[in-house]
């Protein structure tokens, strides 16, 4: 009898673990989704500007990824997205802390709050501003689909790759690109990881295409040595235009200080300085 | 980059991975100890929460448990207590499960000792402690070794799991290569470093069951 009790209290307690948790991690379903990313009137205002404010530091969520956030010789962080976060940083009168983190785990870092925000080449969209407050958009980006160049007389364009299969990040603007994409929305597919583990689909040729931000394929295919030099980016439009935007936490008031300081800098020609250093000028788009 | 700084690169990594696996081994194996009289003992109240323990402690995966304890302070509690320290959180995490993994071969290496050794000290006057102690504990050390060893080999590779949290551990310093530099060989090399320190570790168990088989002649 003391053994039957015991095992329903232990069955109670997991559900209830498992049911705290997940009604703690799905939040946002019910908030609006707006389309431009911006914070929504739906969500609570959460204060991370007094924390962050009162501890002199914002921690910044970000991968390698160059030319936005990498390594130099001595292992500081540089590129456009982070020399940028060093200066909005100044005018917070904060450090700037970045944090290596996982990009397939971005939103739940987020969420556990982890680091403050993410800040690397992160693509605005929808699904996305359920669960975050983005900044205003401040660069273009747009989806490349990089074959194996072994296939590159099979596949010249969009029309060309209705038998293809594909792979892009779970969760990431490749996917949504592939899904919208009225000849390639029914074809096989396969979402990984990350975008690095979708070249590496194409490259071992378990998918025929893979679709990721034009930023990091073309970098990785292109740089001199390449495991990925038998990769190749298809010359043809998957999806139109897209933005990166800063992402806070769900309704953190950190995202309207953050957008006040951005066009400070845009103004006074510091963002387009930084890009111009990274060759990046012709991607900016002005700051609403 | 030359093969030697990946090398060096890749070994900053490895020393992460090492250290992982020393700290887990130097908290879990006493922590399994206690565990596993936490689950013998005839106490209800001691013995029924211990099983519960093992039992979700084994009975979910490593790797979830990692994301849990690292996540979870900050999500439900607002309290992000690994913020900056996330080895803590992994080396946490690795020395709850690996102890609860090490209370079960313990408890099967003590109840493996008949029950008439105990008897045997009794009779001869000895107390139960010393029993415990004198008599059966060098024979519970025999029987355990083999499953001890396994367990710690699997130690070794199960360090790569902390990778989710973003701990630059080995394999996390071979990707970083693939995103950094386009290169794909790091990642394939570090399997060296692993069979290389899973054979010395193979080698040190072979040698301390040999020491340890003194009844053969």
């Amino acid at each position: 009898m003391k053994k039957k009790i015991s095992i329903v209290i232990c069955l109670v307690l997991a559900a209830v673990t498992v049911f705290t948790l997940t009604s703690c991690l799905g939040n946002g379903d019910g908030d609006t989704k707006t389309t431009d990313g911006s914070s929504t009137t739906a969500a609570p205002v959460v204060k991370d500007l007094e924390n962050i404010l009162a501890n002199k530091k914002l921690v910044i969520g970000i991968t390698d990824f160059e030319p936005m956030d990498y390594q130099d010789a001595n292992g500081k962080w540089i590129g456009f997205d982070a020399e940028l976060a060093e200066k909005v940083c100044e005018k917070l009168g904060v450090t700037a802390e970045f944090k290596l983190i996982i990009w397939d785990k971005n939103i739940i870092e987020l969420n556990g709050k982890t680091i403050d925000c993410i800040w690397n080449g992160f693509t605005i969209d929808e699904d996305r501003a359920a669960n975050v407050t983005f900044s205003k958009e401040y660069m273009i980006n747009r989806q490349a689909i990089v074959i194996h160049k072994d296939n590159a007389e099979k596949f010249t364009d969009i029309a060309s790759l209705n038998d293809a299969s594909f792979t892009a990040e779970k969760g990431s603007a490749g996917e949504k690109a592939i899904k919208a994409n009225a000849t390639l929305k029914d074809n096989k597919y396969v979402g990984v990881n990350g975008q690095i583990d979708a070249l590496k689909e194409v490259l071992s040729k378990t998918s025929d295409a893979a679709v990721l931000d034009y930023t990091m394929g073309a970098y990785l295919v292109n740089k001199e040595g390449s495991d990925f030099a038998k990769l190749m980016v298809l010359d043809a439009e998957i999806t139109a235009k897209e933005y990166y935007g800063i992402g806070f936490r769900k309704g953190s008031d950190l995202a309207d200080k953050v957008n006040g300081i951005l066009k400070e800098l845009e103004a006074d020609g510091t963002i387009k300085a930084i890009a111009e250093k990274y060759g990046l000028a012709d991607s900016l788009v002005k700051i609403k | 980059m030359s093969f030697f700084e990946i090398t060096l690169i890749l070994f900053q990594g490895f020393l992460v991975t090492l250290r992982l696996f020393a700290l887990t081994l130097l908290f879990s194996l006493p922590l399994g100890l206690i565990i596993s009289f936490g689950s013998m003992s005839k106490f209800k109240l001691f013995s029924i929460p211990t099983k519960t323990f093992v039992w979700i402690i084994r009975g979910t995966p490593l790797m979830l448990q990692i994301i849990v304890v690292f996540y979870v302070p900050g999500m439900l509690f607002n309290y992000p207590i690994f913020k900056d320290d996330r080895f803590l959180a992994a080396l946490i995490t690795f020395v709850i499960n690996y102890a609860a993994y090490f209370s079960e071969i313990y408890r099967g290496g003590i109840e493996s000792v008949p029950k008439g050794q105990y008897e045997a000290g009794q009779v001869l006057g000895l107390t139960k402690t010393q029993t415990f102690f004198k008599v059966v504990l060098m024979q519970v050390v025999k029987h355990i070794l083999p499953p001890i060893s396994n367990e710690v080999i699997t130690l070794v590779k199960d360090t790569s799991l902390i990778r989710v949290i973003a701990i630059v551990e080995l394999i996390n310093a071979a990707e970083r290569f693939i995103a950094k530099e386009a290169l794909l060989w790091p990642l394939f090399y570090t399997g060296v470093f692993y069979l290389a320190f899973c054979g010395i570790l193979t080698l040190f168990f072979n040698f301390v069951e040999k020491k340890l088989d003194y009844y053969k002649t």
